[in-house]
């Protein structure tokens, strides 16, 4: 058994490293293909690159009452227009007279109460 | 990207894509590294079945991690090899208990030389380089296998041993003198008589 002249020139330690990674052990095949196997069955499932889909919201009876009157921006409309209905109810039209004076209007000098307080029902007892 | 393609993507990248899914990224990773640990594992344990099943379990490891894996923290064939010599080192200590065990006068390791250099007169050089590595300290061999088998920088070595720097200097050097003295009376055997 000879050394080729390269692994002649280099330690002769260094040149067994040398000779011992050329010659690694291998594995064989049939191992190779259990190992290729054993990974393929280990391995995570494929990430799927379909778009993802929004999951079905339930709506519940105020959202279709909502959307029976046209949204929640027509309900808010109409919300605001109760409140204004109900302050304009509530408030003593004093302003209002002024205003129709100004019109020329005859004025009877008294202001007319829509809704009469509670104190009054309570002396009428 | 083309199927072919994935060979030249690094270990930490393919093991990205294996956790993603990809069958051709479990090929490669595969085929790259088992042959390395295999042949890591037979030079330290000198035993293809022992090996086998060292390759075997660090690959399943891996697989197992591989959803986990944070990149940037270790190479891949660092992690492998640490876990390989993990558990050459339990196979090594088991075996030497199994000895123990049966054995009252069983020689210690360093005291088997005359057996290592009677052997190496009918071996051939690869058989004699792995009687003699046989014949070193566990540590001292992984290291040395490491170092100038595997190729293997002192950093990578100290991570995979879990040591110093210096320590791996150290384990190496002795490990280095102890196979030139085991083999220095086996020159011509070796043929490297032209050179001494």
């Amino acid at each position: 058994m000879t050394m080729s002249s390269d692994n002649k020139d280099r330690d002769p330690l260094d040149a067994l490293f040398a000779q011992a990674r050329e010659a690694a052990p291998l594995p064989d095949g049939d191992f190779m293909a259990r190992l290729v196997a054993e990974a393929e069955r280990l391995q995570p499932a494929p990430k799927s690159h379909a778009p993802a889909t929004r999951p079905e919201q339930k709506t519940g009876l105020i959202a279709r009452f909502a959307a029976l009157l046209g949204g929640a921006a027509a309900v808010a409309g109409l919300g605001t227009a109760a409140m204004a209905g109900l302050v304009i109810g509530y408030v003593q039209p004093d302003s209002l007279v002024t205003l129709t004076d100004g019109f020329g209007l005859i004025s009877t000098g008294e202001s007319l109460d829509l809704l009469p307080s509670f104190d009054t029902l309570l002396t009428e007892e | 990207m083309p199927r072919d393609d994935l060979a030249i993507l690094s270990d930490e990248a393919l093991l990205v894509l294996y956790a993603n899914g990809d069958p051709v990224a479990a090929r490669l990773l595969t085929q790259r590294l088992a042959p390395r640990v295999f042949a890591y594992a037979m030079r330290v344990l000198g035993d293809r079945a022992e090996a086998e099943d060292i390759t075997q379990e660090g690959l399943l490891r891996l697989w197992r991690i591989a959803p986990d894996w944070r990149q940037g923290e270790a190479q891949v064939t660092t992690w492998l090899y640490r876990v390989a010599t993990n558990l050459a080192t339990d196979r090594l200590r088991a075996r030497k208990r199994r000895q123990a065990d049966t054995l009252d006068d069983v020689p210690e390791p360093g005291d088997d030389r005359p057996d290592v250099v009677t052997g190496m007169i009918e071996a051939d050089r690869m058989a004699a380089l792995q009687a003699a590595l046989a014949s070193l300290p566990d540590r001292q061999r992984q290291a040395v296998v490491l170092r100038h088998i595997e190729g293997m920088t002192n950093p990578e070595i100290a991570q995979i041993l879990e040591i110093g720097v210096e320590a791996v200097e150290s384990l190496t050097a002795r490990g280095k003198r102890a196979l030139s003295a085991l083999l220095s009376g086996k020159k011509e055997e070796l043929g490297y008589d032209d050179v001494i």
